[in-house]
């Protein structure tokens, strides 16, 4: 197998926007519901307040993915934090 | 009257800062009279406060604020057309505009 | 960062400006509206547009479940009803009404404002579909909005320089100055503009907290909803004037919209809700009364700090709240934003036009029309609303035709003819059909410029004046474009 240069910036710069849509997506939907559990308020007014807070999780995860140094790097941050507020969610009890 | 006065003090706030900047200084010609850079810029900054001051002196704060930043860019903007079409104008600005603002102060609290 | 600024912005480029143009018109959807409905003109108090308007629903809509009806204002003399109807080809109807008779068939079928306000966040497209997209548009702004200010090193050096007629530089400080000075709107409409959507995008919260009883989630989401299901007795409305006069007192502001659920029926409800041209946030709160006996059912005020501060942040999207003034600056940068958008793009070619690569030609090619192309589909729509006579099927569906066949022929002309000399004769065609619309306006409905300010008709004078500004920029762009090769798009 031989990748050439041009081809292996492609498949990274792929990656990465993989990485910014469906894992920026997958963090803001964990977090509004781990913080739609946590939230020490009425459950409607803590459905609104984890909405408009995990809103910004997903510019942020997009920045993240682009700034990172190597697509890995932008994969293991995205993989991380989605996987810390799923199971954060799912302690809190979170109804799917 | 106090959305006009707001308004242009952010004008002449933003005057006095483009005329703080070197290469707008020059763009304009800046006259002798006019104060330091350091002055210039200070003033600046002070005309702008003082301008959202005005505009949160009324009740209903929260729609103020929106109209604020929205006439802040509007100031702004039209500084940036002066400094290309009129250049010559813009040292006169900030004064003007702070005598206009007194007016419309004075006929307003009337 | 500066490679994400401008691989993203240009991705989605074409639509996000389509986006920013139509919600620039949306601004001034209540006066377009008024604008295309010439036959309308009495100025009658709300409350008796609207019992004139449920007299002739009761007429001819007495068995549709329920009627939405939004009230006149200061801005728009008609009620404008909504209504399922088994005849409508869409299964529903949207129409304006006479205020003083409650009449609809002496108006032109038209959507009016509403038909910009629509395609800016429906994009014309089905059910979720055109929502979704515009959505991930709006999230690809955010972030080519952030990295592009991460970019901009020189945010406050630059922050007054413009230089126009020097090639590549005078794009890059229109995009600038357009981006950095309104950038607080740009930025609060963008983020505010996901959130319209939010329930339908990311409805992971209340599914966290609700699972799938979405009785209790729409409960408590909305307590000053009320409903119940139709008594299957007939009895008549009872006094709906008393009862939006009772609303409007204990409201303490203006009526915005009512609903009438289960006319015709012992178990009708009317709904009042409050005009949300009255405060930021947007429908704060509504009164409920029995439909047949005026008895009060509910009356709501919005309280919860969160809900009420998406209803703010709802409210500052939506800018109804605003003044006279605060309309213009609204109007004014998201003209701004638009420009910055459409600026954009420009670079993108022009930095790249020495390449000469097939991609970047056709990229060049497709932003002349798509960009270009928007404001002449735009006065496209306003034309075919004067020209189609009234008496003719499907009107509406023909206006918005209209529209967008011209889009259309706008795109596949930047296509045969790219470069600068499209641009100026696209230009030339656009500012023609903008200079000319007061004439044919005058010429076919005889409210205008000339005629209006004996009458007092602000807005006709209004919307004239808007489109000479309009047809005289695109006629400088025009110029522009047919004189100096430097300040167009690369090719020489």
């Amino acid at each position: 197998m031989n990748i050439t240069g041009a081809t292996r910036y492609r498949i990274a710069v792929a990656s990465r926007v993989i990485a910014a849509v469906l894992g920026g997506y997958m963090l803001a939907a964990t977090l509004s519901m781990a913080l739609a559990r946590a939230l020490p308020m009425t459950r409607e007014e803590a459905t609104t307040t984890a909405t408009l807070l995990a809103v910004l999780s997903l510019p942020a995860a997009a920045l993240w993915v682009f700034a990172a140094r190597s697509a890995w790097g932008a994969w293991a941050g995205i993989v991380l934090a989605t996987t810390a507020s799923g199971m954060a969610a799912w302690l809190l009890g979170a109804s799917i | 009257m106090t959305e006009l006065s707001s308004f242009l003090l952010a004008l002449a706030g933003f005057a006095s800062l483009s005329l703080s900047m070197q290469r707008h200084a020059r763009q304009a010609e800046s006259p002798r009279w006019l104060p330091r850079q350091k002055t210039l810029r200070l003033t600046g900054w002070a005309f702008i406060s003082l301008s959202l001051l005005i505009r949160l002196s009324m009740p209903g704060w929260r729609i103020a604020l929106v109209e604020w930043v929205g006439a802040l860019g509007l100031a702004a903007t039209l500084v940036v057309l002066a400094l290309h079409y009129r250049p010559r104008l813009v040292p006169i600005i900030p004064a003007s505009a702070i005598a206009l603002a007194l007016v419309t102060l004075v006929l307003g609290l009337r | 960062m500066a490679w994400l600024h401008g691989w993203a912005g240009l991705v989605l480029g074409w639509l996000l400006f389509a986006i920013a143009a139509t919600g620039t018109a949306s601004v001034f959807k209540a006066e377009i509206s008024d604008w295309m409905r010439p036959e309308l003109n009495a100025r009658v108090d709300p409350v008796l547009a609207l019992t004139a308007a449920i007299r002739q629903l009761e007429k001819k809509a007495g068995d549709a479940p329920a009627w939405y009806i939004s009230a006149p204002d200061e801005r728009t003399v008609s009620p404008i009803a909504a209504y399922e109807s088994k005849t409508a080809p869409n299964g529903y109807v949207q129409e304006a009404m006479d205020p003083v008779t409650g009449r609809s068939d002496n108006i032109r079928d038209t959507l009016g404002g509403e038909f910009f306000y629509r395609f800016h966040f429906e994009l014309e497209l089905p059910y979720p579909w055109g929502r979704v997209l515009a959505s991930a548009a709006a999230m690809v702004m955010l972030v080519t909005l952030i990295s592009g200010i991460i970019t901009h090193r020189r945010i406050f050096a630059d922050f007054f320089t413009l230089r126009p007629g020097k090639g590549k530089r005078s794009w890059l400080d229109a995009h600038n100055v357009m981006g950095v000075l309104a950038m607080p709107f740009h930025l609060m409409i963008t983020f505010t503009g996901i959130l319209t959507l939010i329930s339908l995008t990311l409805p992971w919260a209340g599914i966290a907290n609700y699972g799938n009883d979405t009785e209790a989630f729409y409960n408590e989401f909305s307590p000053g909803f009320y409903s119940r299901p139709a008594a299957g007795r007939r009895a008549p409305l009872g006094d709906v004037a008393g009862m939006l006069n009772d609303a409007r007192k204990r409201m303490g502001g203006r009526i915005g919209q009512i609903s009438i659920v289960n006319p015709g029926d012992a178990g009708a409800v009317v709904t009042a809700t409050r005009h949300d041209g009255d405060q930021l946030a947007y429908a704060t709160g509504s009164v409920a009364y029995d439909g047949v006996t005026g008895t009060l059912l509910s009356s709501y005020t919005e309280a919860r700090p969160a809900k009420k501060t998406y209803d703010v942040l709802y409210g500052l999207h939506m800018g109804r709240f605003a003044p006279k003034f605060s309309r213009w600056l609204y109007f004014l940068c998201s003209l701004a934003l638009a420009g910055t958008i459409g600026t954009g793009m420009m670079l993108w070619s022009v930095s790249r036009a020495k390449d000469r690569k097939p991609g970047t030609a056709f990229v060049e090619r497709l932003t002349t029309g798509a960009i270009g192309g928007m404001p002449l589909a735009m006065v496209a729509y306003f034309w075919a609303n004067r020209l189609i006579p009234s008496a003719v099927a499907g009107r509406s569906d023909l206006e918005v035709r209209s529209f967008f066949m011209c889009w259309g022929a706008a795109i596949l002309f930047g296509m045969l003819r790219p470069g600068r000399r499209g641009w100026s004769e696209l230009m030339a065609v656009t500012a023609g059909a903008w200079l000319l619309l007061p004439a044919l306006s005058a010429f076919t409905v005889g409210r205008g410029l000339l005629a209006s300010p004996f009458h007092g008709n602000g807005l006709f004078v209004g919307f004239d004046l808007v489109a000479i500004t309009l047809g005289a920029i695109a006629l400088s762009i025009a110029i522009k474009a047919a004189r100096s090769p430097a300040a167009t798009v690369g090719r020489r």
